[in-house]
């Protein structure tokens, strides 16, 4: 396809600075259609000598004011009847950096069937009522497309691709006033056309005529995201089967569109946290989960093999898919509790530590040591109270690599979240020293057993041992560090109870002692005792073990 | 500085319990992780920085990125000893 692009500005009534946006833009040597959105008389008049001055530039006049919107779709389907491939919207009024052209072309160019998006980088001349205004419908938006759209909707600087452009608005009527520009964006997602964004200044110059209505405006643009929401709603059956299509086509691996997914998604739900509290964050946490549970085939299915294992010993019937969705819901709901602990709204939820003064009085007397933790329950509420009361040193070995953009998210609600938090791609030389002199310190290092073997150390460093019933491998790793950093060895769980926490310890061993003769055997015996443990707790709490993959899967069958 | 290399090759055999390798089949700038090369895992990793600790009184910089530099191959490791000591 060859790339023919032209300019299209929608004008209404900005007479007198109209002139100045279009000549910044002769130097694209692109043509340029101005659309006049039925304007006054003497906008008419300089619309006219502009377009006689100056060949590059197409007037077209529209008899009536119909809103932005008309204006653009008439310009698009004009341009698109002439052969035009690409359209690039620029406002009138000049708040666009007409020397972001070339980049929005060449986005387009290379990559012709996305829509490109100008993502504003404002300057201090914004007005804050503006900007709040933004932050909410972005955060609208994210909910509309479930993510599919990540752009500014609000920005009307992008460059269309009319083929794919003009077949929607061919067959959907769009609003033409403000909504414009954020409904059409949502309608292109839905259609399965991809966004990109590109950073550009956007400067509300002095005296700068709006046409923004706050009462009208902002009632018409609440109710599209009524509707938009409603119509995500509908569609959603579609997106999920286009999801789950398109990871079959082989497309992202489905563990990282999951971390991506449910990154964002989750920060759609911290934002709705923020704003509204915990009830309505757990009313969207609903659909968020309903979308993984029916995306996420193999969560799913691991779910199920897991809950089956613990009600087999449990003596219960077997799980339904409807224990699967709240197995999944109690993921979605610890991950809010770490929000919450995170922000600092903690005090709402109680934490129940019997044996909360043993570990104290360890601390006191700097004596180190290993707690041995794992995928059930919440290790992060315990982890948050010891870094905010700082009575009890507490450093937490954690893999990042799957996690990420969740903990990010936490990040920016707590700069503390950090504090003794030793984030490990994997294990190096340099973590065993800073660990033993943690230890030497008198710390605490909070690492968990049952991790996924594939990372950590490889499906060598495991050891096959009975849990729930079948023996599954649990990696050495966990297990050979603490014995390296030569301290006490205590197990820690941290369950959640209807209104709050349970957090045990329970003494492990006073050394791991690995004698190089009998070190294998040793070892086992030590992993044997964890996942006896581990599945005493799980009876307990069945849908709070969060490892959402075959625990149980040889790792000879497994690709790496 | 060979002594000193010779003694890391010899505290990696032991450290690691490597029974088949003698210090001269490891190579002063042989990669002592990854694939290629010596093909040290991540526990073989955990061990070795224990032994290093235990016998040098090797100290480090918390969370500094170049740290996993210094494990890198022997000279590497030569140069961190000899600039600790």
């Amino acid at each position: 396809m060859t790339f023919r692009p032209c300019l299209l500005i929608p004008i209404y009534n900005h007479g007198s600075v109209i002139r100045a946006t279009v000549e910044r833009l002769l130097v694209y040597g692109v043509p340029i259609f101005v659309v006049d959105d039925g304007s006054d008389e003497a906008t008419q008049i300089g619309l006219s000598s502009l377009a006689k001055d100056l060949a590059q530039v197409r007037l077209f006049r529209l008899p009536e004011n119909g809103g932005k919107g008309a204006a653009v779709m008439y310009g698009l389907r004009i341009a698109c009847a002439e052969g035009f491939t690409h359209a690039l919207q620029i406002d009138a009024d000049g708040q666009h950096d007409a020397t972001d052209v070339p980049r929005f072309l060449a986005a387009g160019a290379a990559h012709p069937s996305d829509v490109i998006c100008g993502r504003p980088v404002y300057d201090a001349s914004i007005p804050k009522g503006r900007l709040y205004g933004r932050y909410v419908t972005h955060f609208w938006v994210g909910v509309e497309t479930l993510r599919l759209c990540v752009s500014d909707a609000m920005c009307g600087f992008r460059l269309y691709p009319l083929a794919a452009t003009c077949k929607l608005i061919d067959r959907v009527s769009i609003p033409t006033r403000m909504e414009f520009d954020i409904e059409i964006l949502v309608r292109l997602a839905w259609a399965g056309v991809p966004s990109r964004d590109i950073p550009t200044r956007v400067i509300y110059p002095p005296g700068g005529i709006s046409h923004f209505d706050m009462l009208a405006d902002n009632l018409r643009i609440s109710w599209m995201h009524t509707r938009l929401t409603l119509g995500m709603l509908v569609r959603l059956p579609l997106f999920i089967w286009r999801r789950v299509a398109g990871s079959r086509r082989g497309g992202e691996h489905w563990s990282r569109l999951s971390e991506r997914g449910c990154a964002v998604g989750l920060r759609s739900v911290f934002a709705c946290y923020r704003l509204l509290g915990a009830r309505a964050a757990r009313c969207l946490l609903y659909p968020v989960v309903a979308y993984f549970f029916l995306t996420g085939t193999k969560a799913r299915h691991a779910s199920l093999d897991y809950l089956r294992r613990v009600y087999h010993r449990l003596g219960r019937s077997e799980p339904t898919w409807g224990d699967c969705f709240a197995h999944m819901m109690a993921f979605g709901q610890s991950a809010l509790d770490k929000i919450a602990v995170w922000s600092g709204r903690s005090a709402s939820i109680p934490v129940e530590f019997p044996r909360r003064a043993q570990l104290e009085a360890m601390a006191a007397a700097g004596k180190g040591a290993v707690l041995i933790g794992s995928h059930l329950g919440n290790l992060e509420m315990t982890r948050a109270l010891a870094v905010r009361e700082r009575r009890v040193p507490v450093n937490a070995v954690v893999y990042t690599h799957h996690a990420r953009r969740f903990n990010e998210v936490l990040r920016q609600a707590n700069a503390d979240f950090s504090v003794n938090l030793v984030e490990v791609a994997d294990l190096g030389p340099e973590t065993a020293i800073m660990l033993k002199d943690k230890v030497d310190r008198g710390e605490f290092v909070v690492i968990v057993g049952d991790r996924t073997p594939a990372a950590a150390g490889g499906a060598s460093r495991v050891a096959h041992v009975n849990f729930l019933g079948e023996t599954a491998p649990f990696a050495q790793g966990p297990f050979i560090l603490a014995s390296l950093l030569d301290c006490p060895v205590f197990l820690f769980f941290c369950l959640r109870s209807k209104d709050g926490f349970h957090a045990y310890l329970e003494h492990f061993a006073e050394r791991i002692e690995l004698p190089r003769a009998a070190r294998a055997e040793r070892l086992r015996h030590y992993m044997e005792k964890y996942a006896e443990r581990l599945e005493h707790y799980c009876l307990m709490a069945p849908e709070q073990w969060f490892n959402f993959f075959d625990f149980w899967a040889r790792p000879d069958n497994r690709k790496p | 500085m060979d002594a000193l290399k010779l003694e890391l090759k010899k505290l990696i055999i032991e450290a690691l319990d490597l029974e088949d390798t003698k210090p001269e089949d490891i190579g002063d700038d042989i990669a002592l992780f990854g694939e290629d090369g010596l093909g040290l895992d991540s526990i073989d990793a955990l061990e070795l920085g224990i032994a290093l600790r235990k016998k040098y009184q090797l100290q480090l910089e918390a969370n500094d990125a170049g740290n996993r530099e210094h494990f890198r191959s022997v000279n590497a490791l030569a140069e961190l000893v000899s600039s600790r000591a």
